[in-house]
């Protein structure tokens, strides 16, 4: 589904954000990229949709070169949701969650059936949120309309940066779990990108570790909680280590 | 019917016009921001996406800013299209000034749009036309109407400075209550331009406040709300002001004071007697008259044979009438083909003028009966220095004053009036004179420089208005000095509409049938 091919960004003034990266992520799958800040997560998800083009190499969706396909009507076709949700402050709630089948031209009647079913399915009341404005949602909420939003045109890839950035520790896990549940029903292909190793691995089937723009690990939660190879990740884990050993076990368990 | 001087006596007799003046006000500024909106907002959107032209194109308007309302009329008068005199410079200055608070806001709006929500849209495939419509402009939406307050504000108030090259609008009454210390007419043009001033600002920020205060409202309806309008709005006015004069229309002009609007009317009115549609442009600067006609703008104003002997030509002086008269007729005709008609018979120049009971006590009736004398002597600001004032009467070896008190014009004519004064000088057609009961020292030394008024004509008048030659020249040499200073008088002293007073002069010297009314707005 996605291919990052020897993919190296270099932004002007020197910064190399991603070193020849190599990556596969199959159909289906839900990656989350996980590492510290400035490590070049933002930088790969950026890639995919075309907000970000490659110094060198290739990145492919669907087995094509997104070079070679029309940027607009790419990120039209993959969702995609970001920290502090972005959402439009002078638009409603069902504006919002409708933008991008109303971009593609969906009748009016359309984007209203379209934004009932998106608010549904993020288990938000239509009736009740439908008409209100972002300012008038709490963090949590703003939060699922985000996510309504970037699923709203059903699209087959799905990519959230730090969706949960915002929010405070015990409404963030109540809305990861919400969304885990959510997003697994949906067979569709996720990329999450997060700095909290503890929401990667309670997210994610597959923990793709990041450290100044390299990939220093790959694996399922187990495999790089349990048994990290790398320095880095032995750090990152740092004094969490052990409890984030106990939570993948009983996650497995 | 007389105006009045006091505030609501004048309002009681003048609404109407005050009315229409205020109206063409709106229309003026109306216009300019219309014409600000649809070339500053997207001049401000394009600026946020090539940075590189910002220097040179908010420099510009800067710049356009930074020079005086006055020059920037001037400098319109000679361009073709934009320019000239009237209503259309007057909106191209007004739209020049506009841009800047226009540009500058939309720039900035544009600027402090939350950078994620853009990245959002822009991930969600949006395209750079929709990032502007859906995000930008309405997000935006409140500095822009901060701009747009802030350039209508200012377009009020620098539209009354838009009279002086004719452009109408309240300006109107405060240029022509200045030149006739009418404070009632000042205030009913200052008053309604700041209630203007208000309402344009209250409104505005009522807007403002309200795009402020919260997301209800759908955005892109104001945003094409304020399209429409715009357009709408021009093209409204384009109409208007294709209907006002066309092609055929006869433009007469006038000076800045009363004397040059009384005679400038009772062209206007021989114009319209003869069958001519006619466009009043009165009390416009000096140089903008003379200039208007050069260029084809306006077709007759009355100038004096002095100015254009010495300001438009810049030769020296010469005392005796005829010659001046000869000298430039010849030279308009040849460097600018227009023509002098024959003078009207007034000479507006500078006298010596005496209470008449002073002046018979001492013995006194021309210039060289000064000779000697020791009086006390009242000059305006720059008499005593001219060598045509007393500074060449000393040269000359006429020496009357004892002592020489400086003062204004207006000063003066009290100071003689209550014998604080023995002898001032005087324009010898001015209303005062009359109205004080002064009595003018006949210069008898050939002193003075003539002023002698004519009707200065540009080429296309009489093909404009074929009978009006005739009677021009029947005009021609019926007003003396003691007759415009009278007719003076009846406008600044007794507060008579100078339409009203040339009407009855033209009636009484037949020029005009009683009975026929002639069309055309009147003027007060
Ligand atoms: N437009 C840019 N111009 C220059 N450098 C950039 C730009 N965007 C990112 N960088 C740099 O590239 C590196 C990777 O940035 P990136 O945003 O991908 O990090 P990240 O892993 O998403 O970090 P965070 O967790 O803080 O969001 C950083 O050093 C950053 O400063
Ligand atoms: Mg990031």
């Amino acid at each position: 589904m996605i291919r990052f091919e020897k993919v190296a960004v270099r932004f002007p003034g020197g910064v190399t954000a991603l070193h020849e990266l190599d990556l596969e992520i199959p159909k289906g799958q839900f990656a989350v990229l996980v590492g510290a800040s400035g490590s070049g997560k933002t930088t790969a998800l950026r890639l995919v949709n075309r907000l970000q083009d490659a110094s060198s190499g290739r990145v492919l969706v669907d087995g094509v070169d997104v070079q070679e396909r029309d940027p607009i009507e790419l990120r039209r076709s993959i969702g995609y949701a970001i920290q502090g949700v972005g959402l439009i402050a002078h638009m409603s709630v069902a504006e919002n969650v409708a933008l991008v089948p109303r971009l593609k031209g969906a009748s009016p009647e359309e984007q209203r059936a379209i934004a009932r079913a998106g608010l549904a399915r993020v288990r938000m009341p239509p009736d009740q949120f439908l008409d209100r404005y972002p300012h008038e949602l709490s963090g949590g909420q703003r939060q699922r309309v985000g996510l309504a939003r970037a699923m709203a045109a059903d699209p087959d890839l799905v990519l959230l940066d730090e969706p949960f950035g915002a929010l405070d520790n015990v409404v963030r896990e109540e809305i990861q779990d919400e969304f885990k549940e959510i997003l697994g029903g949906l067979h569709k292909t996720i990329v999450l990108v997060t700095h909290d190793m503890h929401e990667a691995i309670h997210m994610g089937e597959r923990i793709l570790v990041m450290n100044a723009g390299r990939l220093v690990a790959d694996g399922t939660p187990e495999e790089v909680v349990l048994r990290p190879k790398d320095e880095f990740v032995r750090k990152l884990l740092g004094r969490r280590r052990r409890e984030l050993e106990n939570y993948v076990k009983e996650l497995r368990g | 019917m007389s105006t009045d001087r006091s505030f609501w006596g004048y309002f009681a007799a003048n609404h109407a016009e005050i009315g229409r003046l205020t109206l063409e006000h709106c229309a003026m500024v109306g216009a300019a921001m219309a014409l600000g909106v649809l070339v500053g907002v997207p001049l401000g959107i394009l600026l946020t996406r090539k940075r590189r032209l910002a220097p040179l194109i908010l420099g510009t308007t800067t710049t356009l800013q930074t020079i005086p309302s006055v020059a920037l009329l001037g400098l319109l008068m000679l361009l073709p299209v934009v320019g000239g005199i009237g209503i259309r410079p007057a909106i191209t200055a007004l739209f020049l000034y506009s841009l800047l608070a226009i540009v500058e806001n939309t720039f900035a709006g544009i600027e402090q749009v939350h950078r994620p929500t853009v990245d959002a849209g822009r991930g969600m495939g949006m395209t750079d036309a929709q990032i502007l419509t859906f995000i930008e402009l309405p997000q935006a939406l409140p500095i822009i109407v901060a701009g747009v307050r802030i350039s209508a504000v200012v377009c009020v108030a620098t539209a009354t400075v838009a009279s002086y090259i004719g452009a109408g609008g309240l300006g109107d009454l405060i240029f022509r209550g200045v030149g006739r210390a009418n404070n009632a007419m000042v205030a009913w043009g200052a008053l309604p331009a700041i209630a203007l001033s208000l309402i344009v600002h209250k409104a505005l920020s009522a807007f403002e406040a309200r795009l402020k205060e919260g997301p209800a409202g759908d955005y892109r309806r104001v945003l094409k709300w304020i399209g429409t309008l715009s357009a709408a709005a021009l093209l409204g006015f384009g109409l208007w002001a294709a209907g006002l004069g066309g092609t055929d229309t006869v433009v007469i002009g006038s000076k800045p004071f009363t004397e040059s609007e009384l005679v400038g009317e009772m062209v206007a009115q021989l114009a319209e007697a003869s069958g001519a549609q006619v466009e009043r442009k009165f009390y416009m600067g000096g140089t903008v008259c003379f200039e208007s006609v050069k260029g084809g703008t306006m077709d007759a104003y009355v100038e004096y044979t002095g100015t254009g002997l010495m300001s438009h030509l810049g030769l020296p002086a010469m005392t005796e009438s005829a010659r001046v008269y000869a000298k430039v007729k010849r030279e308009y005709a040849q460097r600018w083909d227009l023509d002098w008609l024959a003078p009207l018979g007034f000479n507006n120049t500078y006298a010596m003028a005496m209470r008449r009971d002073e002046a018979e006590r001492r013995g006194i009736a021309k210039l060289s009966d000064l000779r000697g004398r020791k009086l006390r002597c009242g000059f305006d600001e720059v008499f005593a220095d001219r060598p045509d004032g007393y500074k060449g009467m000393l040269a000359r070896g006429l020496s009357f004053c004892a002592s020489v008190k400086q003062m204004n014009s207006g000063l003066m004519y009290q100071a003689v009036a209550k014998r604080e004064t023995d002898v001032i000088d005087a324009y010898a057609t001015d209303g005062r004179i009359v109205s004080l009961d002064l009595k003018i020292l006949e210069d008898d030394l050939g002193f003075f420089p003539p002023y002698d008024a004519a009707v200065l004509v540009g080429p296309k008048l009489f093909r404009k208005a074929p009978g009006l030659r005739e009677k021009l020249e029947e005009l021609a040499g019926s007003i003396d000095d003691s007759e415009m200073a009278r007719l003076n008088a009846e406008v600044d002293s007794k507060k008579r509409r100078a339409a009203e007073v040339a009407r009855e002069f033209l009636t009484g010297k037949g020029l005009l049938q009683r009975a026929a009314q002639t069309g055309g707005p009147e003027s007060p």
